[in-house]
C-alpha cells in the first residue's frame, strides 16, 4: 500500500542557513505519527516544510506518491490542518469561513462541515476571533475532516489547553483514526503518544534522531538501572546516563540478550527519549 | 475560486463568466464577515463617504464652475472602501490553500474586475447628476469613468501579498510596486481633473495616457503575484 506521506532526506533553509536537515519518514494510511522533540528541534519546520509553507531544500516529500515539489497544489488538497496559531482570517463566521476556504478543496462538503461542526460543539453562527481557543481547534478539525483528506498535520494543537481538553482531543483523534485517514501529530504530550501512536519521529537541533514505530522503540532502547559498577560494565551501550540516590540509570541501545540478569530494565517513555537523546546525536 | 483538480487534467480556465460570478458571490460573504469588525466598518464608511461625495458634488455641479475633483474623491474613497471590505485574506492561509499562484493571481483579478465595475457606476452615477448632454456623457464614461475606475480597482490586486521582488520574473527592485501604483493614482488624478469637451487629440492625451497606465499597472501586479517565486518563511527573510 502506498504510504500516505514520505520524507526522504528532505531538509529546509531559510536565508543561508538549514533549519532542517536530512528528515526520513513514512506515515502509513490509517496511522498516527507523533513528532517529539524540545522546543526549537524544527516539529513546525517540518510542518511548514510538508504543507508548503517553507520550501524544500533539499530531497524529497511525497504525498500519496505524488512529489510536494511537483505538485503542491494536488499534495494541498490532500492535507487536513489543525495549527495552534490562527491561519484562518479570524474577522469570518464558522459557516462562512467554511464557504469561502472550502471552495479550494474539490472534495470539500459544507453539508458534513457543519454536521461536524455541531458534532464538536461549535456554534457555526460564532465569529471565528469569539471562539474559545477549544472551540477554534476543533472548528480547525472540522474543517480539515469536511474536505476528506488522506492526511492530517497537528502541529501542537493542545498547547495552552486544560487536561481534560486535552483527555478530550485524544479521543476526537481515535475516532477520526477510525476513518482512513493518517495524522502527523507534533506534540508534548508524551504519554498520550504513548497510548495511541503507532510510531514517532524525534527531531532534535534540526535534525531527525530516529523515526520508528512503537515497537521498534521498545526493541531498541531500554532503561537500565543498576551500581555504578554495572553501569561501567554496560557504558559502551549507553547514550546517556544520570546518578539517582541509590543507583544509577542509563539509556541503553544495543543487544539487550542477558541484559536482564545484570540490571533492572524497563521500557523508555517517550519523555525518557528526549531527554536522553537530545543533544547526545552526533 | 472553485477547487480544482489540475493534477493530469491540464488548467482549469480562470476567466469565465461562472467565475466571476463565483467571485462575486465571495465577495458578498467577505463583505458580511467584514462587517462584523470595526476594520469592516470603517471600510464600509469609506465607501458610503465616496457615494455620498459623488452624488452630492454632481448636484451641486453648476454652482462649483464646472469642477469635478469631487468625483477623484469619491472614487478614492470607494476604492479604498472596497479594499479594506474586501481584503479577509490572510497572507499564511494563501500559502496552504491548494491554488496555484495564477488561480490566486486570477481571483484576484476578478475581485478587481467587480472592483472596477462598482466604481464605475459610482462614477457613471455621478456623471449621470451632474446633467451633461447625452454625447458629453458617454464622452466622460468612456474616457474618464472606465480608465479611472480600472486605475483604482488595481489597488484590490496591489492589496495581496506579495507585492514585491520576485526571482523569477527578475524584479528586485522592492519600491517599484509603490511607483506604479503611484503613477496609475496620478494619471486618474490628471485625467479626472481636466474636462473632456471634444473630441480632438489634445483631449484625448490624457484618457489615452490613463488606459495606457491602468492597463500596465494591472498587468504587471497581475504578474507579480502570479509569478512570484516566493515561499511564506521567505518573506520576512528576504532582506525586503
Amino acid at each position: 500500500m502506498q504510504p500516505v506521506l514520505q520524507l526522504e532526506g528532505a531538509g529546509a533553509e531559510r536565508g543561508n542557513a538549514f533549519w532542517l536537515r536530512d528528515v526520513n519518514l513514512t506515515v502509513e494510511p490509517g496511522t498516527l505519527m507523533g513528532v517529539i522533540g524540545r522546543n526549537g528541534a524544527g516539529k513546525t519546520t517540518l510542518f511548514h516544510m510538508i504543507c508548503g509553507l517553507s520550501r524544500i531544500s533539499e530531497g524529497e516529500v511525497r504525498v500519496n506518491g505524488v512529489s510536494m515539489k511537483q505538485e503542491p497544489e494536488w499534495c494541498k488538497g490532500e492535507m487536513g490542518l489543525v495549527f495552534d496559531d490562527d491561519y484562518f482570517r479570524l474577522d469570518l463566521s464558522v459557516k462562512h469561513a467554511g464557504v469561502i476556504y472550502g471552495a479550494y478543496y474539490s472534495k470539500y462538503s459544507q453539508g458534513k462541515f457543519l454536521d461536524l461542526c455541531k458534532e464538536f460543539g461549535v456554534d457555526a453562527r460564532q465569529n471565528l476571533r469569539k471562539l474559545s481557543r477549544g472551540d477554534y481547534i476543533k472548528f480547525q478539525l472540522a474543517f480539515a475532516l469536511a474536505h476528506c483528506p488522506s492526511l492530517i498535520l497537528m502541529d501542537e494543537p493542545e498547547a495552552g489547553l486544560d487536561s481534560i481538553f486535552r483527555q478530550e482531543w485524544m479521543d476526537l483523534l481515535y475516532d477520526v483514526m477510525e476513518g482512513t485517514c493518517s495524522i502527523l501529530f507534533a506534540t508534548h504530550l508524551t504519554k498520550e503518544l504513548e497510548q495511541r501512536a503507532d510510531s514517532v519521529t524525534m527531531l532534535s537541533k534540526g535534525r531527525q534522531i530516529f523515526s520508528n514505530t512503537m515497537l521498534e522503540l521498545t526493541e531498541k532502547y531500554k532503561i537500565v538501572r543498576g551500581s555504578k559498577e554495572q553501569m561501567d560494565g554496560l557504558s559502551k551501550h549507553l547514550i546517556g546516563r544520570r546518578r539517582m540516590e541509590h543507583y544509577e540509570e542509563g539509556l541503553f541501545q544495543g543487544e539487550a540478550q542477558g541484559l536482564w540478569e545484570k540490571v533492572s530494565v524497563s521500557k523508555p517513555a517517550l519523555a525518557d527519549l528526549i531527554e536522553y537523546l537530545d543533544g547526545n546525536f552526533e | 475560486m472553485n477547487g480544482m483538480d489540475t493534477r493530469g487534467r491540464g488548467k482549469a480556465r480562470l476567466f469565465t463568466p461562472r467565475m466571476f460570478l463565483h467571485t462575486g458571490r465571495e465577495m458578498v460573504v467577505e463583505i458580511r464577515g467584514s462587517l462584523h469588525t470595526g476594520r469592516g466598518k470603517i471600510g464600509f464608511a469609506a465607501f458610503a463617504l465616496g457615494i455620498l461625495i459623488g452624488i452630492h458634488g454632481s448636484m451641486a455641479y453648476q454652482s462649483q464652475n464646472g469642477n469635478q475633483d469631487h468625483l477623484l474623491f469619491s472614487a478614492l474613497w470607494c476604492a479604498m472602501g472596497l479594499v479594506v471590505l474586501l481584503n479577509l485574506q490572510n497572507h499564511k492561509l494563501l500559502y496552504l490553500l491548494p491554488a496555484t499562484r495564477e488561480e490566486f493571481a486570477a481571483a484576484q483579478m476578478r475581485k478587481m474586475a467587480w472592483t472596477s465595475l462598482i466604481i464605475l457606476i459610482i462614477l457613471t452615477a455621478g456623471y449621470a447628476c451632474i446633467g451633461h448632454s447625452a454625447g458629453e456623457f458617454l464622452r466622460c464614461v468612456a474616457f474618464k469613468g472606465i480608465p479611472v475606475s480600472i486605475s483604482f480597482g488595481g489597488y484590490q490586486i496591489a492589496s495581496a501579498q506579495p507585492i514585491k521582488g520576485s526571482m523569477v520574473n527578475g524584479v528586485r527592485i522592492y519600491r517599484l510596486s509603490f511607483l506604479v501604483l503611484l503613477l496609475n493614482c496620478g494619471a486618474a488624478y490628471f485625467n479626472l481633473l481636466f474636462v473632456v469637451d471634444s473630441w480632438n487629440a489634445q483631449s484625448l492625451f490624457l484618457p489615452i495616457l490613463n488606459y495606457g497606465i491602468c492597463v500596465y499597472a494591472t498587468v504587471y501586479l497581475y504578474r507579480k503575484i502570479a509569478y512570484a517565486d516566493l515561499y511564506y518563511d521567505e518573506l520576512w527573510h528576504d532582506g525586503a
